[in-house]
């Protein structure tokens, strides 16, 4: 039973991952793949200030690694969401990589590649931990769905499909995809320090560019842009690895069949299911705006020929 | 120490040099087709593999396993432009969704790889090519020297490729002008499948240089991703031979910067060293400009799109 | 006269000052090269407020160039753009819309993602709840606001008969529907100028002269129009003031009864009768 309410804690700190991630990467069109590094910075965060303070240390230490992570966001944001698209990807899969190294490298600091061990009790009832978690878990759904609603969505969208016109409507193109690069990393370290107390023991390889690749497999095959689509794929996809517990797979190799798998998701969802399970529901938007609504035409794998000749 | 630094200063040459060599390939496929190949890394790792399989395990020697493993990167590259990039591109699914296909597909390779060959390193030696030469105070070693030549050679051979064959002549046209490049008769299909191809096949050549004396692991396809793009991308703007100084530049700074910091920090070094050129290049066409009507100090202005 | 122009003072002279009263945008020795290429060579033309301005000239003569300079798209190498008294030659491309200047663009470039009502709403300035603690606090002032917004717009898109596309995707919207969005959402700006990229091409028949007819309303509610236009004959109907440009420079200007009768231009447009935008 208790392990029971660990996977499902474990779940839901991947549910407040997959709807951060889903902001920058979803809505924002950024082509995050930092998510499970900055997982890490708010574990560490969190796990350091926890042993320093124990009585008192852990929820200041949620707070202070958000900041970090916000500040690492925009120092990474300014220099490369300027340059068209593409830029950004390798400064991304550059800072995965670099935030990792600073976890293994930093001996005193971290622990090395094996990490901090015994960090505190911060709340040892299981059931009261995971229902704290569900409660930011919720609190956070809440956020996206408003957000995706709310006049920063729409500009969010907007620079999405096209930045040259947005700019021409005013939208300060690259300092909007900054905030919502920070705003998505700072998320992400919250559900990190959740997920490092919850284990008391965490380590750098448990935050590698794999769970960053997984949770973007989890909004792609929910539904890019759709809150719930992020939440239905963090259940998909972060049950995988105790689904395979019931095939008859050795140890050693439950890492590469769960790479198989949610890479061949990757592969397949843009042919079936290019928007997803559950894809960004456009006509919705209407209801916030108390205008008559009308059916949209459906239009499968809406295209932008432009962008992908681009 | 000075000895040191100079050494350091070699070796960058020489692997920055292969980081060029693989940069070329990323940049060109990126040129012709917009696409961000995130496979390419597992197509590098797979020509690496191949070739260690038929030259080592099957002993059927170097120049066997050069060809099957260029045969197999080839293969590969041209199944994935083939099957997954060109038929999404056709569906018009957004541009991202694209770029994740490519992202499933480096991991579901590697998986392969991983189970066919294990998570290990595969270590291999030639015979001799390793052995450090003396040069007064400066040690180089054969190999890494043959991989600076391969890169200038392949740089050559791209040239030539580019500018003397029907195909390369195509290519170029497609890069300028995709759409007029169509109308006077250029087959994009043709020009992708040639382009998928050598560019895989140049990812195999440097990953088999990169390879012999340092062994083949699952593990290399991000940072031999990163490097290769950061280069393609910093020399963007004037050509493959601006990519291969880029490269040669990533690597004599990972080099030295790894005696002043330590090697374990190589990949941050090449993220520092991206995000400084990137700030420069931003500025850089402000401060160019002649300002003849005065006005507020310079803002940064998002990148301009391309003349019409 | 409007707010004093920044800049250097030395080019800012009498003639500037005066110039800057009676048009709303004026463009001085305009330059820039792409690569080896002088595609606006020291262009100079002004446009007067409350009236419509045609830039015109053959496929290469630089017209929309001239836009994106003026609209930082693309940093021109020399020169200085005047707008209402300010030198806004180096404002960043979102500055514009915010001061009173709007474009849109020759391949319409609409939000495909977004309901018609959702990108005319995108050209809003100053909107409530326009930032990332909105849905945190405000929310609910942030929603009134928004249906307020949504109301607005939709009185906007029914003065230009687009009211029934709504609630439609963007991407489903008919050519002709799609133009009159992206004017719309241009429109939605307030703009004291509108710079119009060839809103005559792909139009045929009634829907030209339904669209000359909206543009000639629009002068007179009070914005001014720069036009890029191929269609000469509704160009010389319609404009008060004509510039002509070839290969990069201006070679005439003037209204329309005497650009149709100089020289040059009719040199340069040989066949221009026939030079309509199929």
């Amino acid at each position: 039973m208790d392990y029971v309410i660990l996977v499902i804690t474990v779940l839901a700190i991947y549910g407040i991952g997959a709807v951060a991630l889903n902001l920058a990467f979803g809505l924002g069109g950024i082509f995050v793949v930092t998510q499970a590094a900055f997982l890490g910075v708010g574990a560490y965060a969190a796990a350091l200030l926890a042993k320093a303070a124990p009585a008192w240390g852990f929820w200041p230490g949620l707070l202070i690694a958000a900041a970090v992570a916000a500040l690492l966001a925009w120092v990474i944001g300014i220099a490369t969401l300027r340059i068209r698209g593409d830029a950004f990807i390798v400064a991304s899969l550059a800072l995965q990589i670099v935030l990792v190294d600073v976890f293994v490298n930093l001996k005193d600091v971290t622990g090395g590649p094996y990490g901090l061990s015994k960090l505190p009790e911060v709340l040892p009832n299981r059931v009261l931990y995971l229902l704290l978690t569900v409660a930011i878990l919720a609190g956070v759904s809440l956020y996206a769905h408003r957000l995706t609603r709310s006049p920063m969505g729409r500009t969010l969208r907007a620079i999405r499909d096209d930045d040259s016109a947005a700019e021409m409507s005013g939208k300060d193109t690259v300092n909007t995809r900054v905030a919502v690069y920070m705003v998505t990393c700072a998320l992400a370290a919250v559900a990190g320090g959740l997920m490092g107390i919850l284990t008391k023991y965490i380590y750098p390889g448990s935050f590698g560019v794999d769970l960053s690749i997984l949770m973007i497999a989890m909004i792609i095959v929910g539904g890019l842009g759709n809150v719930w689509g992020a939440l239905l794929g963090a259940l998909l996809l972060g049950g995988l690895p105790e689904a395979l517990r019931f095939l008859p797979i050795p140890n050693d190799n439950v890492l590469t069949v769960q790479r198989i798998l949610y890479g061949s998701a990757l592969m397949l969802v843009p042919f079936w299911r290019p928007r997803g399970l559950f894809p960004d529901s456009y006509g919705r938007n209407a209801r916030v705006l108390g205008t008559a609504r009308e059916r949209p035409v459906p239009s499968d794998g809406p295209g932008s020929d432009e962008r992908a000749l681009r | 120490m000075a000895v040191m630094y100079l050494n350091a200063l070699v070796a960058g040459i020489m692997e920055g040099a292969l980081i060029g060599l693989v940069g070329m390939g990323f940049g060109l496929f990126y040129w012709v087709t917009r696409i961000f190949h995130l496979a390419y890394g597992a197509i590098f790792t797979v020509g690496a593999y191949v070739a260690f399989q038929v030259a080592v395990t099957w002993q059927m020697g170097v120049l066997a396993g050069l060809v099957a493993g260029s045969v197999a990167a080839a293969l590969l590259g041209v199944v994935i432009d083939a099957f997954l990039y060109q038929p999404l591109t056709r569906r018009g699914v957004d541009h991202h969704m694209l770029l994740v296909s490519g992202l499933g597909a480096n991991a579901v390779i590697i998986s392969v790889c991983i189970m066919i060959w294990g998570g290990l390193l595969k270590y291999y030696r030639s015979s001799g090519l390793e052995d450090p030469l003396e040069l007064g105070p400066i040690l180089i070693i054969p190999l890494q020297l043959l991989g600076l030549l391969c890169s200038l050679g392949v740089y050559g051979l791209l040239r030539w490729l580019l500018s003397a064959t029907m195909v390369g002549k195509s290519t170029r046209a497609l890069i300028a002008d995709p759409e007029v490049a169509v109308i006077i008769g250029v087959s994009p299909r043709t020009v992708r499948l040639v382009i998928a191809a050598v560019t895989a096949i140049v990812a195999a050549w440097g990953a088999i240089l990169r390879t012999i004396g340092v062994g083949v692991s699952p593990n290399m396809d991000l940072t031999v991703l990163i490097t290769a793009a950061t280069a393609a991308l910093l020399g963007r703007r004037n050509g493959l031979g601006s990519v291969l100084l880029a490269g040669i530049m990533l690597g004599i700074f990972q080099n030295v910067g790894s005696i002043l910091i330590g090697g374990e920090w190589k990949t941050s070094i090449a993220l520092i060293v991206l995000l400084v050129v990137l700030t420069m290049q931003t500025w850089f066409p402000i401060l160019r400009r002649t300002r003849t009507g005065g006005g507020q100090a310079a803002q940064a202005r998002t990148a301009p799109p391309l003349p019409q | 006269m409007n707010a004093t122009p920044a800049g250097n003072p030395s080019v800012i002279n009498a003639a500037d000052a005066f110039a800057a009263e009676r048009s709303i945008l004026a463009v001085r020795n305009l330059s820039v090269r792409f690569g080896g290429l002088q595609a606006v060579r020291s262009v100079s033309f002004e446009v007067a407020v409350g009236k419509i301005t045609a830039l015109i000239g053959p496929n290469g003569a630089g017209k929309t160039t001239v836009f994106n300079l003026i609209t930082g798209a693309v940093p021109a190498d020399e020169g200085v753009i005047l707008f209402r008294g300010e030198d806004i030659t180096n404002v960043p491309s979102h500055g514009f819309a915010g001061r009173g200047l709007s474009r849109t663009f020759q391949d319409i470039r609409l939000f495909r993602g977004m309901t018609a009502l959702e990108n005319v709403m995108i050209g809003f300035q100053r909107v409530k709840g326009e930032d990332f603690a909105s849905p945190l606090f405000r929310w609910r002032q942030t929603r009134t606001a928004e249906r307020e917004g949504a109301r607005r717009a939709l009185e906007l898109m029914e003065q230009w008969r687009l009211g029934g596309v709504a609630h439609r995707i963007a991407a489903d919207l008919s050519y002709p529907e799609q133009k009159l969005v992206a004017i719309a959402r241009a429109l939605a700006a307030e703009p004291k100028l509108l710079l119009l990229d060839e809103p005559l091409s792909g139009l045929s028949g009634t829907a030209v002269e339904e669209m000359l007819s909206y543009l000639s309303r629009l002068v007179q509610s009070g914005c001014a129009l720069l036009l890029v236009e191929h269609n000469i004959g509704a160009v010389m109907r319609i404009s008060d003031h004509i510039v002509v440009m070839h290969l990069g420079e201006k070679i005439a200007e003037g209204p329309p009864s005497a650009i149709s009768r100089h020289a040059r231009v009719r040199e340069v447009y040989l066949g221009a009768k026939r030079d309509t935008r199929s």
